[in-house]
């Protein structure tokens, strides 16, 4: 029996080619997507549930209040050992502190030089309290003296080469040398504790960490706590505090009576959606989850009716084989479950089409998502269990339906050739396919419209020039740093370079900002936080920004570098200069309430231009004369060969700083570079676009396949009567036309009001773009034309006699 | 006197829609023997589908009694008239009605698969069918591989297959040519000759002549009765 029903309903499949490919088609889209998204959420719910003794690991947060609040995900270096000998029940600790503070350090292996970030002083208690494995060297020693370093599996094998030569090597990160005494694998995708080297903790010199460990307000460190068994985290809070009464309060009382530390405990299953604390390494987000699982049941819910829909256009189809089945003895029970069956069948082949779809977008899956999954996680045995699932409750759901109604189907009718009616819960189909259309609209109008945002900030003459520049990096710890100005005048030696500035800062990453004293009109000072760069004196020629009024920097002017300043147009407008703003007195590394490191005047007013991204309005701006800080090189290249410039660049980099590594960027890049975010969402809206219009295309295709099946009667006596291929089309796009309207209705207000709130991220934006939204609806009128055109073009085909001879 | 295998009491067959009711078989009072060929006769819509579905246990009656081998089924739920269908009736309809995604063999084997026989016996049962109807050498076609008259051959050997009581034939002939259509009739009467029931609706007087009895129905009422002479093969 069972044979017999695989047979027809392969046969079946593979007859009706179409209208199973699409079916699949559907199916599979929807299943992939399911895929992806249970990859994600598992991934995320798993964050750190790898350690074995993580149900009794708690994160210890501490809470500042000294003059203002700092809430954070560090504590001061002193809280897990003060912890662990005042109460038995905390059985150990590990600190976590970020070498070069997050930023890439530079490592010298012999005579090479890398550029690495995640490298972590750590305390030898890491092995004990976390579940991180070793591939070489012992736990027990790994980091319990000064300058060893634990190094990932994938920087052993890049410095080293190998794994067991990397042992006992020496590497030297800034000014210390460390021992390579493990290797450790490589951090796993579902940890918060990214790192790619740990160092003993106690490398650091006696002294710093005397005055780190004394200083209750140093938020330094990640500390993590193992108790000797589980608690509830709330139940040790007033320990907590009579351990801020003990140390802290003694510690911050002389200094400011009024300030107040806060420790309180997080447990580590969990912490991975924590993001109410400053300071915290990247989090997930639990709205994502949610929006992500969402989107999963509602497009597999939108494929599985879409399914359903067109098993039942083809169900008129099968009505006689029903009949017959029934005349030699098949009850209803047998009718459906041969249909439930089939339905299952085309659910196993969606899965392979969708595992199919998963191999082939797990690149740009990854890229949105920053996860770094392979194809082989796929079928991980929870995977595979959510997929055999999935397909299974999927095919039960969207067969159930169809089987239930072909299996109601009168033997004694259909085998007489009147064709059942199944034209119940019409309303409900019209109700999906606005549904459809209408995320379909919203998904084409968001894309469009953030290109469009994205076209603007892109093109917006941001007041510089920011065209042929190279940024090149100098860290202070290159030789470069130290020989600026010849370096510079080696890079001028060549024709191609049109100019050089140095400077602190350039366009295209945060601008810090600094406590000023400045001078208003009525002569008295006022402390403000002002917005600050430092540049030399070429800064203004070479990106091409004018001064308005007074002058540049000069180097002939020694005292610019202490005492002259440049403002842009913002700070004279907000600082209520209304008389001339040259001369005005500014301050700067503020010691007491008149004094300050560096005292002067402003010289010179510099036109504005967008020195942060086009998500701030402009800000009062002020630029120092630092010719000898510069962190940055910005070379100005003729066009044509950039590559021989750039190698050029490289070539004299390599003659002042020896192996270290040369990093560059192109300004423009850079300029881009800050709107990530943005770019990354454009490429989540737009892959969204194309699914939800290939659903909605598949949802019509099967809602008009019904349509015509239904009215095929009608269809033929119109056409006997004389109707055109074009009267057809009319009578049934007429419908669809209007479900179109109505989704329009109901996505064109939404759209706007979300379009009109996400703009609001930027100072500088376009309108709603109501363009995007025509657009939108000629895109979606396109492909609902086409999809029913298949139909239309089929009905043009059909011999009416026929049809008509069968009823 | 020997039970007939069919036998109606006051049988009646009411359709109703929204707004009209439609009495399609009124106070029907018939018999048919063990082993006799029936046929059934009438103008269009006077009902003789509508008694076949009924006496083929593929609708249930709205009225009246209808007694299967002695037995009251015109109460049965469709489950147990299709538990009685498959092992004891037959049918044979004007458009065939095979299956386009089955071969001949498997669209004859279909009632022994319904009947959960094993693989086996089933095989050499479709097998022994189609050699007697002529069509063995056709068991790796599909339907629309064959000719009319071959198709309606297979739609006969898979009534038979299952050594049915009875055979109901719906306008056998109906779609066939007359040389075709003769063919059938002669495999009706072979089958009622071994010893099988035969219930024919039809059109033609023709084919009605090869009936042992003809019963007329019109408006849904069964008006006359003739017996005919039985056409010498």
């Amino acid at each position: 029996m069972l044979r017999n029903y695989l047979k027809i309903s392969l046969r079946h499949i593979a007859k009706n080619r179409t209208y199973s490919l699409i079916s699949i088609l559907g199916l599979a889209v929807g299943i992939a997507c399911s895929l992806f998204i249970s990859m994600y959420v598992y991934n995320e719910l798993s964050y750190d549930g790898f350690h074995l003794k993580k149900d009794r690991i708690y994160r210890v947060v501490e809470k500042i209040d000294h003059n203002g609040e700092i809430n954070a995900a560090l504590t001061s270096i002193a809280v897990g050992p003060t912890l662990v000998e005042d109460y038995p029940e905390v059985e150990n600790y590990v600190r976590f502190l970020s070498m070069g503070g997050g930023s890439a350090q530079t490592v010298k292996v012999g005579d090479k030089i890398f550029r690495e970030s995640n490298f972590w002083f750590t305390d030898s208690t890491l092995f004990e309290v976390m579940s991180f494995d070793l591939l070489a060297g012992d736990p027990a020693t790994a980091l319990n003296a000064p300058n060893q370093v634990v190094l990932s599996e994938q920087l052993a094998l890049k410095f080293f080469g190998r794994i067991d030569s990397a042992m006992g090597q020496s590497i030297q990160v800034g000014t210390n040398t460390f021992s390579v005494s493990g290797v450790i694998q490589d951090g796993p995708r579902n940890s918060d504790i990214v790192y790619d080297a740990f160092t003993s903790l106690s490398t650091i010199p006696q002294q710093s960490m005397q005055a780190l460990e004394q200083d209750w307000f140093r938020l330094t460190t990640f500390t993590f706590v193992l108790f000797n068994q589980t608690i509830e985290p709330g139940s040790f809070d007033a320990r907590l505090d009579d351990f801020s009464e003990r140390y802290v309060k003694p510690f911050i009382e002389p200094i400011s009576p009024n300030s107040t530390a806060v420790f309180r405990l997080q447990p580590l299953i969990g912490l991975h959606f924590d993001n109410s604390r400053e300071y915290d390494l990247p989090k997930g987000n639990r709205a994502y989850l949610s929006i992500f699982i969402l989107l999963a049941i509602f497009i597999l819910s939108i494929a599985s009716i879409n399914y359903i829909n067109m098993s039942l256009s083809q169900s008129i189809k099968r009505a006689r084989e029903v009949g017959v089945r029934k005349s030699l003895g098949a009850h209803a029970g047998q009718v459906r479950g041969q249909f439930l069956g089939e339905s299952l069948i085309i659910c196993f082949l969606a899965l392979v089409g969708g595992l199919v779809l998963v191999e082939v977008l797990l690149g740009s899956f990854n890229n949105i998502t920053g996860k770094n999954f392979a194809f082989a996680d796929v079928f991980s045995l929870r995977m595979v269990i959510t997929m055999v699932s999935l397909t299974l409750v999927v095919g039960l759901l969207s067969g159930f339906y169809p089987a239930l109604v072909l299996s109601r189907f009168e033997a004694s009718e259909v085998l007489r050739g009147s064709l059942p009616k199944i034209g119940k819960f019409g309303n409900l189909r019209r109700v999906l396919m606005v549904l459809q259309f209408a995320f379909s609209l919203l998904m084409i109008i968001g894309t469009l419209s953030i290109y469009n945002q994205m076209h603007y900030l892109q093109h917006k003459n941001l007041g510089f020039d920011k065209d042929q520049m190279v940024v090149i990096n100098i860290p202070q710890d290159t030789a470069v740093y130290n020989h600026l100005a010849s370096f510079k005048e080696e890079l001028l030696k060549n024709p191609n370079v049109l100019g050089v500035t140095g400077s602190g800062q350039m366009p295209g990453n945060r601008v810090g900002e600094l406590m000023f004293r400045i001078e208003s009109d009525g002569g008295q000072m006022q402390e403000k936080g002002i917005k600050f760069m430092a540049a030399d004196e070429d800064f203004f020629r070479l990106l091409d920004l004018e001064i308005v009024e007074g002058r540049g920097f000069s180097e002939d002017i020694k005292s610019d570098i202490q005492s002259g300043f440049i403002v842009n147009q913002t700070a004279v407008r907000q600082f209520g200069w209304t008389d001339d703003p040259l001369g005005k007195r500014m301050q700067w590394g503020l010691i007491d309430a008149t004094t300050a490191s560096n005292d002067g005047k402003v010289v010179g007013v510099v036109e504005d231009f967008h020195f942060a991204s086009l998500h701030n309005p402009m800000e009062p701006l002020a630029i120092l004369f630092r010719p000898n800080f510069s962190l940055l090189f910005s070379v100005k290249l003729k066009g044509g060969d950039v590559k021989g410039s750039l190698a050029f660049l490289e070539d004299q980099w390599t003659t002042f700083a020896g192996a270290h590594p040369f990093e560059f960027q192109f300004l423009d890049e850079r300029i881009n570079s800050q709107y990530q975010e943005e770019q990354t969402l454009l490429r989540i809206f737009s892959y969204f676009s194309v699914l939800s219009i290939l659903i909605a295309a598949l949802g019509l295709f099967a809602l008009t396949s019904f349509t015509v099946e239904q009215r095929l009667k009608e269809f033929s006596v119109r056409k006997v009567l004389g109707a055109k291929v074009m009267d057809l089309g009319q009578l049934l796009g007429r419908e669809f036309l209007l479900l179109l309207g109505i989704a329009l209705l109901l996505a064109a207000p939404l759209a706007w009001y979300l379009l009109a709130d996400w703009l609001q991220n930027f100072s500088y934006r376009i309108g709603v773009p109501w363009g995007s939204f025509v657009l939108a609806t000629c895109i979606t009128l396109a492909i609902t034309l086409l999809t029913i055109s298949y139909h239309i073009f089929q009905l043009a085909r059909a011999n009416p006699a026929r049809t008509l001879r069968m009823e | 006197m020997e039970e007939p295998i069919i036998r109606t009491e006051q049988l009646e067959m009411v359709y109703r829609t929204d707004e009209v009711e439609t009495l399609a078989l009124n106070n029907i009072n018939l018999s048919i023997a063990q082993g006799e060929f029936i046929s059934i006769m009438g103008p269009s819509g006077c009902g003789k589908s509508t008694l076949l579905n009924v006496l083929g246990m593929l609708d249930k009656p709205s009225g009246g009694r209808y007694f299967f081998n002695g037995t009251d089924i015109s109460q049965y739920s469709e489950k147990k008239r299709a538990e009685l269908r498959k092992t004891h009736i037959g049918f044979v309809f004007q458009s065939f009605n095979l299956i386009d995604e089955l071969s001949v063999f498997e669209n004859v084997e279909l009632p022994l698969v319904y009947l959960r026989m094993d693989t086996g016996a089933r095989r050499k049962k479709v097998k022994q069918i189609l050699e007697r109807m002529g069509i063995a050498h056709r068991a790796g076609h599909y339907p629309q591989q064959l000719s009319g008259g071959q198709q309606q051959r297979v739609a006969v050997a898979r009534a038979l297959v299952a050594d049915p009581k009875v055979i109901f034939a719906d306008e056998p002939t109906g779609n066939l040519d007359s040389v075709h259509g003769d063919e059938v009739m002669h495999l009706l009467t072979d089958l009622h000759r071994a010893g099988t029931t035969v219930v024919m609706v039809t059109h033609s007087p023709h084919d009605a002549s090869f009936s042992e009895r003809t019963l007329n129905l019109f408006d849904g009422k069964l008006i006359s009765e003739t017996s005919n002479q039985v056409k010498a093969l």
